[in-house]
């Protein structure tokens, strides 16, 4: 990770305030030269930017909650989505340098076992982070505090 | 240079292409730095509370550009700018704004709830700023509870709620006694020099200026002048300041157009009438002159200063009517005690005005919340003395009282110097009065 190129972040959540909050917190806080934030309200459009080696992140946050247009969307279905969407990704070798947070508001302990077990890089609750708090997160996520 | 906020070609109309329409900002142009601290300094009405208002993305400007870490604030939707102003800034207002209904902590906690942060832990981080302003054990208390200065600490807490990189006081100080602002001003400071946050401030009160590092000295909606001040010139240039401010008034050429007396009914319209319209103070001035010719006595000032503007009032509360009225009255009995003086050293320049003095000393520390040692009071009766007898100009008379001992100084705080350096100010400009006491022959007698 280099702090002198911009580090690709990328958030996926269906709730465009958060979004537009994530994203800003990233400019507010001065981090605008050393993150290039990304934002997308589906897992369809997360697969397409990962894909492509140009646009792909090197951390991505995700609500596991996210709905889907002309699917189920009670909660079940959205956590077996997510959890689907990390798996395939987990698999893949080529995505072996990409982390993964989860980045909601679902408090389930076993839930967030679940998740865990299938070696993502950290489980945030939103409520419990202040604004800045989320920056130092990252931060530490990429080293840049060390 | 590395700007957290840079304003281009920013104009700036209220009731814009109506009759009655006010161009605030004139084509501003200005930068400031990442952990600067920056004053906007002028008169009131003069466009600072604009510029802050346009800065923190409350007033839309109408042309021009705010960027803010590079962005321009003018293309934000409302849902950026909502987003921005909850954490990208915390404002510190001059009326404090808290929310009545709500106690203490609900009020620090509240932005943090406005950005989805947990009721829970939005609590326990408002403990966390409480405690630092130390206003921990008034946590479950209601605004109405808290004194003026303990509610604008209150206002810091919450401008600090959501960790903002950028705080913004409009007038701080302007409903806080002398001891309260001192500790609103130092926490400005450790916010800037601890925190490292930049930390704007709009100012017409010199003495505010102490630890600005940049000031945007402002008239009529433009920026006249960008002072960056160093520490070893910051009291010179608030020396300046603050005496131009007096001298404004207490010029030559004024002197001899107002006249004296007018020129105190100025200076004392500064001193207790901050903050209110030109208009207001015309009037106020007007009223303390009529007292000071005896065209009115106390009970009818009094009444004055409490009857409505329109009714040819000035519309002070009562009970600030009659703390007003009782202090010009009080200024007026020193004033003759200084026409003593000035008596007495018409008959000798080297005679003694110890008593004079002593009075005049005690008036001048009246409201003064500290304890002064024996050296101290000596000191300041030697500074009257030397003004008194015109040894000194106003300007040294701050400059001695806030000195430190150890500098032969009188050692106290920039905020008590320069109070006292103006109430005595209020007392000398006092040519055409009498000294009605026979006092004065009878120190000439004792003297010889």
């Amino acid at each position: 990770m280099d702090k002198n190129k911009k580090n690709r972040v990328l958030l996926i959540d269906d709730d465009e305030l958060t979004r537009i909050y994530f994203r800003d917190i990233f400019w507010i806080h001065g981090r605008g030269d050393i993150y290039d934030v990304s934002l997308v309200s589906s897992l369809e459009e997360a697969s397409i930017l990962i894909e492509d080696e140009k646009t792909r992140p090197s951390v991505v946050f995700l609500d596991i909650l996210i709905s889907k247009n002309g699917d189920k969307n009670d909660i079940e279905s959205q956590i077996r989505r997510s959890y689907d969407f990390i798996s395939e990704i987990k698999k893949n070798k080529v995505y072996s340098d990409l982390k993964i947070i989860i980045y909601s508001s679902q408090k389930d302990k076993k839930i967030q076992k679940k998740f865990e077990d299938l070696g993502i890089d950290g489980f945030l609750i939103k409520g419990n982070l202040l604004p800045k708090e989320l920056i130092t997160y990252t931060d530490n996520v990429y080293g840049f505090n060390n | 240079m590395d700007s957290i906020i840079k304003i281009e070609n920013l104009n700036l109309w209220y009731e814009k292409g109506k009759p009655n329409q006010v161009h605030a900002l004139k084509d501003i142009n200005l930068e400031i730095e990442r952990g600067d601290y920056v004053a906007f300094f002028g008169p009131s009405g003069c466009g600072k509370t604009s510029m802050l208002y346009s800065i923190s993305g409350i007033d839309r400007f109408q042309d021009g550009h705010v960027y803010i870490q590079g962005r321009d604030i003018s293309e934000l939707t409302n849902q950026e700018l909502a987003i921005f102003r909850q954490t990208g800034i915390g404002i510190v207002f001059q009326q404090f704004n808290l929310v009545p209904s709500l106690t203490v902590l609900k009020n620090v906690a509240l932005p943090m709830l406005f950005v989805g942060v947990s009721s829970e832990r939005a609590e326990e981080e408002a403990k966390k700023l409480l405690e630092r302003l130390n206003l921990a054990s008034f946590a479950s208390r209601y605004p109405y509870e808290l004194s003026g200065g303990q509610q604008q600490r209150v206002g810091i807490a919450r401008a600090l709620a959501n960790n903002p990189p950028i705080i913004i006081a409009d007038e701080p100080l302007g409903n806080l006694d002398s001891v309260n602002a001192k500790i609103v001003l130092e926490f400005l400071k450790e916010l800037n020099e601890k925190d490292g946050r930049t930390v704007i401030m709009v100012t017409h009160e010199a003495w505010s200026l102490k630890d600005a590092k940049t000031i945007f000295h402002i008239k009529d909606g433009s920026v006249l002048e960008v002072e960056k001040v160093s520490k070893g010139n910051v009291v010179d240039a608030i020396s300046k300041r603050l005496y131009d401010q007096i001298n404004d008034v207490s010029s030559v050429k004024e002197r001899q157009v107002l006249g004296h007396e007018k020129i105190s009914a100025r200076i004392l319209a500064n001193f207790l009438l901050r903050g209110y319209s030109i208009e207001e103070i015309s009037r106020f001035e007007d009223l303390v002159n009529e007292r000071f010719d005896e065209k009115i006595n106390k009970n009818n000032l009094k009444d004055k200063l409490n009857k409505p503007f329109k009714d040819g009032g000035l519309g002070l509360w009562k009970k600030k009517s009659e703390k007003v009225a009782n202090y010009i009255e009080e200024v007026i009995k020193m004033r003759k005690n200084v026409a003593c003086v000035y008596d007495i050293l018409e008959r000798g320049p080297e005679l003694p005005i110890n008593k004079e003095v002593e009075e005049i000393r005690n008036w001048l520390i009246e409201g003064y919340t500290g304890t002064l040692k024996d050296i101290q009071v000596k000191a300041i009766d030697q500074v009257v003395s030397d003004r008194l007898r015109e040894n000194i100009t106003p300007e040294k008379v701050v400059e001695v009282l806030d000195l430190s001992n150890s500098k032969f100084g009188v050692g106290l705080s920039f905020r008590a110097a320069s109070t006292i350096g103006e109430k005595l100010e209020l007392i000398l400009n006092c040519e055409e009065e009498v000294c009605d006491k026979n006092i004065c022959d009878d120190e000439i007698k004792n003297a010889k």
